[in-house]
């Protein structure tokens, strides 16, 4: 009895060490991947940081009016942000493929997902930069072009549209993310909805003196005599 | 116009327009006093539109167009009068009557502003190396009877010009803090809080916001078309400063726009060395 006792303890160790055996080359790679992603994320960070600084990325992205992009990057710098993300990017790439060199199942779909995932958040990515990009070059349009026409409410207006497109890029950019898609779609409308009723009612609101006016003119008096203005400019 | 092309030999024929004091001010509280500054030249309207070009100063203006791409051509109007100052060539002024102006509209202003002052401040670009050159300015033969015109009286409403410029202190200040200094926006607030007759525009200070705004235009600070458009409420702030100064004070049209020529020659080395050295330039 003793003999069969000590036979299955001897046959399970068996088992044991041949798992283990077979796990150590896909450990060892996995290590390799790693230990190679971080040797290559920190040269390519180092370039990407040189190649940003030559442009003086920084004082650009300000100048573009991202300056709230410098207040959360590292020492204030979006080029080592920039520089960093990368380089993060790379290790996570290594660790991917380190994983997918382990040989188990639940690794191979595990990476398989992650990989299937990475072009909806390159695409989200890509419509919240464009999206942010058009918001401002929008709200900055409306802002100069309600002040040289005397409005009160510039201001309320340019940041009401600014707001709008990124409010559509948010949503849109979820929706790549395919994060609780529903619950986004039905938010976005309310949202989208209740900006375009504020800005309606401002416009309508601050109108409602002018209309009054020009319809009581309309009413008593005939076409008014244009008056000739003496300032002429070219 | 035509005939001094003929009789004198002359490349370019520029009008001399007998002017109301509130008439033009586009061409002399900006493009005059600029040009004369710039190129060394006492012209009153550099920009026509009524020219007579000689066969000569066309040929110069078709090759200086040929090889330059689409963005950076000279215009066929406003480029005439900087190319043959800078070629040498021979430019007089003919006395004319007063000009017909089409009737004003305000809600239009930024974007006449941008279609005017475009090709003067790419022309800066193009006659860097010319314009750098000039010291000080010499007038114009002219040839004519000055035209006198009658009485010009009437009065003017410059309410909505200040409060135009007030409203782009409060609402502008991010978009000019990119292309003015902090000194000159301090006295651009100053200047918003003073009461109606008090409200003057220093000639150094409007010299100053011209020349940043053409060093801006240069750099691409911000897009061109944004930075002309908020220039807008400064040009306004500046009209309706010049037209309460002739309304409160018995000075002469004539007279104060040479003092803004003046201070435009005055101001060029301030152009001069930021043109030059534009990584100082850092509003």
């Amino acid at each position: 009895m003793w003999q069969q006792v000590r036979q299955v303890l001897m046959d399970s160790e068996a088992r044991f060490l041949t798992r283990v055996a077979n796990l150590l080359p896909g450990l060892a790679a996995f290590i390799i991947a790693l230990l190679l992603s971080v040797i290559s994320a920190w040269i390519l960070a180092a370039i990407v940081r040189r190649v940003l600084a030559s442009f003086h990325f920084d004082e650009r992205v300000e100048r573009w009016g991202f300056a709230s992009l410098a207040e959360w990057s590292p020492m204030n710098s979006p080029t080592r942000f920039v520089s960093r993300s990368v380089g993060a990017l790379v290790i996570l790439t290594g660790f991917v493929l380190g994983l997918a060199a382990l040989d188990f199942q639940w690794t191979y779909l595990f990476v398989q997902n992650i990989i299937g995932y990475i072009p909806n958040v390159l695409a989200a990515l890509l419509v919240l930069l464009v999206g942010t990009i058009v918001a401002r070059f929008l709200a900055r349009s409306l802002l100069i072009g309600a002040v040289n026409l005397n409005l009160q409410y510039a201001r309320f207006l340019s940041i009401g549209v600014k707001w709008i497109v990124i409010v559509l890029a948010l949503a849109m950019a979820l929706e790549h993310l395919k994060i609780a898609p529903r619950i986004v779609e039905i938010a976005f409308a309310i949202l989208f909805g209740g900006i375009v009723l504020t800005l309606s009612l401002v416009v309508g609101l601050h109108s409602k003196e002018l209309i009054t006016k020009s319809l009581e003119r309309d009413a008593t008096h005939g076409p008014a005599e244009s008056i000739e203005d003496p300032l002429r400019h070219l | 116009m035509a005939r001094p092309l003929f009789e004198n030999d002359v490349d370019l024929v520029l009008p001399h327009y007998a002017r109301r004091k509130f008439e033009g001010l586009l061409n002399v509280g900006i493009i005059a006093p600029m040009l004369r500054a710039l190129y060394g030249k006492r012209v009153n309207n550099p920009m026509g539109p009524d020219f007579g070009v000689s066969r000569r100063l066309f040929e110069k203006i078709l090759a200086a167009s040929g090889g330059t791409n689409s963005g950076n051509r000279p215009h066929p109007l406003a480029s005439l009068t900087p190319v043959a100052l800078c070629q040498n060539l021979q430019i007089i002024e003919v006395y004319l009557g007063p000009r017909v102006y089409p009737p004003m509209d305000w809600s239009t202003m930024s974007s006449v502003l941008a279609d005017v002052l475009t090709p003067v401040f790419l022309d800066m670009e193009r006659n860097a190396s010319c314009w750098q050159r000039m010291r000080v300015s010499s007038p114009v033969p002219a040839i004519g009877t000055p035209f006198r015109l009658g009485e010009d009286g009437g009065t003017m409403d410059t309410t909505r010009m200040i409060e135009s410029f007030q409203l782009g202190n409060r609402e502008l200040g991010e978009i000019w803090g990119m292309v003015l200094p902090a000194s000159t926006l301090f006295e651009l607030r100053k200047l918003s809080r003073l009461p109606l007759d008090q409200f003057r525009m220093p000639d150094d200070l409007w010299v100053k916001i011209v020349y940043d705004f053409a060093i801006a235009h240069r750099l691409r600070t911000i897009s061109r078309d944004h930075l002309l458009r908020s220039m807008t409420p400064l040009y306004a702030g500046w009209a309706a400063s010049y037209a309460l100064e002739l309304l409160l004070s018995a000075s002469s049209p004539e007279r104060r726009l040479e003092r803004l020529s003046l201070a435009f020659e005055a101001g060029k080395p301030h152009l001069v060395s930021r043109w030059r050295w534009p990584d100082r330039f850092n509003p």
